[in-house]
């Protein structure tokens, strides 16, 4: 059985979770801007493998600042995640990374 | 833990700005630029109860991959507890996907772009008062 670590999982959920919202935000509401840059270059494929791309890498790096941040605050293991006396903690956390501020 | 412990919805002004930004950034062909900036609006949208949950969920779902030693059961189980939470079912495959990545490698695909759909228009309800 694969042994898993928290790091391990705050990386994949948090990774993965921005990577799958922000593509299918920039499907659903820039599409029309991606049409003009489209006609003009005549390479849609590459430009948006090119996004694609960087999206999943700053995601990617997002969720290594979370999991970086944990650990530096002691965060270390499943169990530590758990306390309660964590969560406000970890919730700073988040909204300081990802700047979410409302 | 529960609905009302997710952030508020993301005002007006800010999503305006930010969705700005970006079509300013698409337009320079500042691809990085816009990369940052539909990733910071995307992490608005979710607001840190809910990321807070994803992971909690996915934590669920390892300990029951532990539990049983099947990574299906573990992704159910991670829906299961984000749904609980009281989000929509919909939302709860946000997880799955996110899970996916862990317990079942990298074909997620349908999951994925499922999950993603459902997440974005729950986002969406919330940001206009729905």
């Amino acid at each position: 059985m694969k042994e898993l670590t928290l790091n391990q999982i705050v990386q994949s959920v948090v990774e993965n979770y921005l990577k799958n919202l922000t593509l299918d935000l920039i499907k659903r509401n820039f599409t029309e801007e991606f049409y003009s840059i489209e006609e003009t270059e005549g390479d849609p494929y590459k430009i948006r493998k090119n996004i694609e791309d960087l999206v999943a890498e700053t995601a990617k790096k997002i969720a290594s600042k979370i999991v970086n941040k944990l650990n530096e605050q002691d965060i270390k293991s499943i169990e530590d995640f758990e306390k309660n006396e964590n969560e406000q903690k970890i919730r700073k956390i988040i909204a300081d990374i990802l700047k979410i501020t409302n | 833990m529960g609905t009302a412990s997710r952030s508020a919805p993301l005002n007006d002004s800010k999503y305006k700005r930010i969705s700005e930004e970006i079509r300013s950034s698409i337009k320079e062909k500042n691809y990085a630029k816009m990369a940052d900036k539909t990733i910071d609006l995307a992490a608005n949208l979710a607001g840190v109860g809910t990321i807070y949950d994803a992971i909690k969920s996915g934590i669920a779902g390892y300990k029951m991959y532990q539990k049983t030693g099947s990574k299906s059961a573990g992704a159910m189980e991670a829906v299961r507890t984000f749904a609980k939470e009281g989000i929509t079912s919909g939302l709860a495959e946000g997880t799955m996907a996110a899970i996916g990545g862990t317990f079942l490698g990298n074909n997620i695909g349908l999951y994925a772009k499922r999950a993603a759909t459902w997440a974005i228009e729950k986002s969406y309800s919330r940001l206009i008062g729905d």
